[in-house]
């Protein structure tokens, strides 16, 4: 629990935060219980603020609501949650870099599962696996970045496992007779092709390479003749250096 | 919480003394279960709270009506979700009646600002008038007396919050005084306040 955060106490319990922070904190919320006490205290407080406000309404409100309340169903009560239930909300709050991306590859795979033939489909379960995998690495490490044109990219590494994983978004389509392809770039500046990147109509592509990392420290991208090329010829659109 | 214990809870208020004053928790348990009659006496007990509250921030005497039926009419409908545990019957009433009138002024708020920056500057009232019109009608001395034990700033901060349901960037604004200070006062104001009216912990 930050200083910063658990004054917003105050704030929330007076209704005085802001629509967008009011959510992130009420997810604080969950996962703090001394926040949420002090939060149930300062909001009984504010009621007496509210209760020392009284003002009788119009006499004739009482009858127009009670004639209403004839026509409002009432809602069933909440089933008990007991306190198991409740702590293992919070995980959702706690989505790591390294899960984001995870998210990110499953939008990715599913656009692709949704529009391939079985031959590809097979490939991106194989895909999916190897993400899966990957992500699930104790020393999965992450790194993103975008280029002046507004490609985004995102390459995922384990050194353990010998893995690499690239995800691209806003990408064009490649030019007539062109493709993708992705390479890693070894400390001595020799490539090494990891594939060939086929951005979807939502203009996002994934490629994961198992065939190590070897000494690579930079993962980048080339524009190549249709079925790809041994080196780089083409131009470059994107080149990261990889996380350690 | 189960039924079972529910069934007991609310035979147990039955059997209480009938003269002793309607308890709003033991009311809301009945609302829950339908009792329309028990939904008239707790519009005894909390319709003056609720308008006067809603008043205080809307202050049009017609939309401050309507947001005190919607909030009643929210109470009758959303009552079995009321859980003693978390908070008295009467502050889950005051916090549902301060959210709706709260979001009744900046919905109205929001669609009019563009057009309307400077009128709105213009329209914020300096903090004593404010300050001045609610200690005038405060109707509960305790209130009066604890309000009166916090400092200028954390006083201002709270009333402007909570009775002109402003944000804590805009009564920053209004205080010309920053964020993270408004912040700390509205939490250390509160605090005194619970501390003065004795709030259960």
């Amino acid at each position: 629990m930050t200083a910063d955060i658990h004054a917003l106490t105050g704030a929330y319990a007076l209704d005085a935060i802001p629509e967008i922070e009011r959510a992130a904190f009420e997810r604080h919320l969950a996962d703090c219980d001394a926040c949420a006490q002090e939060v149930r205290e300062l909001q009984a407080t504010a009621a007496r603020l509210g209760d020392a406000a009284a003002e009788a309404p119009p006499a004739e409100l009482k009858a127009r609501v009670l004639a209403r309340i004839a026509e409002v169903r009432q809602l069933p009560p909440i089933e008990h949650t007991g306190p198991a239930a409740r702590r293992a909300r919070p995980w959702a709050t706690r989505l790591t870099a390294v899960a984001a991306a995870a998210l990110l590859v499953v939008s990715v795979s599913l656009g692709a599962l949704l529009l391939r033939s079985q031959q590809e489909l097979d490939d991106q379960k194989t895909q999916a696996a190897a993400m899966t995998e990957l992500l699930s690495a104790d020393d999965a490490r992450f790194v993103s970045g975008s280029t002046t044109s507004g490609l985004a990219g995102t390459v995922v590494v384990s050194r353990s496992r010998g893995q690499v994983m690239l995800l691209a978004a806003n990408m064009p389509p490649a030019p007539d007779g062109k493709t993708y392809q992705a390479w890693l770039m070894q400390d001595d500046g020799s490539p090494r092709s990891v594939g060939l990147l086929r951005p979807d109509d939502t203009g996002r592509a994934s490629i994961v390479d198992s065939s190590g990392i070897g000494t690579a420290n930079q993962v980048g991208v080339s524009i190549e003749a249709a079925g790809g090329s041994d080196t780089p010829h083409g131009q470059v659109v994107m080149k990261m250096a990889l996380p350690d | 919480m189960v039924m079972a214990e529910r069934v007991r809870r609310i035979a147990g208020v039955n059997a209480a003394d009938e003269a002793r004053a309607p308890d709003p928790e033991a009311l809301l348990l009945q609302v829950a279960r339908g009792d329309e009659g028990a939904f008239e006496r707790l519009y005894e007990l909390v319709s003056a709270p609720v308008f006067g509250l809603v008043r205080r921030i809307v202050r049009d005497p017609a939309q401050s009506e309507e947001v005190t039926q919607e909030v009643l009419l929210e109470l009758w409908r959303t009552a079995a979700r009321f859980s003693p545990e978390r908070g008295s019957a009467m502050t889950w009433v005051m916090t549902l009646a301060h959210r709706r009138a709260v979001d009744r002024v900046r919905s109205a708020q929001s669609a009019t600002d563009r057009e309307d920056r400077a009128y709105r500057r213009e329209a914020s009232r300096p903090f004593d008038e404010v300050a001045e019109q609610v200690g005038t009608r405060l109707e509960h001395e305790q209130v009066r007396r604890c309000l009166s034990s916090l400092t200028d700033l954390q006083r201002e901060s709270v009333e402007l919050a909570y009775y002109r349901g402003l944000t804590y960037r805009e009564v920053a604004e209004l205080l010309d005084t920053p964020l993270g200070t408004i912040k700390t006062r509205l939490r250390d104001g509160l605090i005194r306040m619970r501390d003065c009216l004795g709030v259960a912990r």
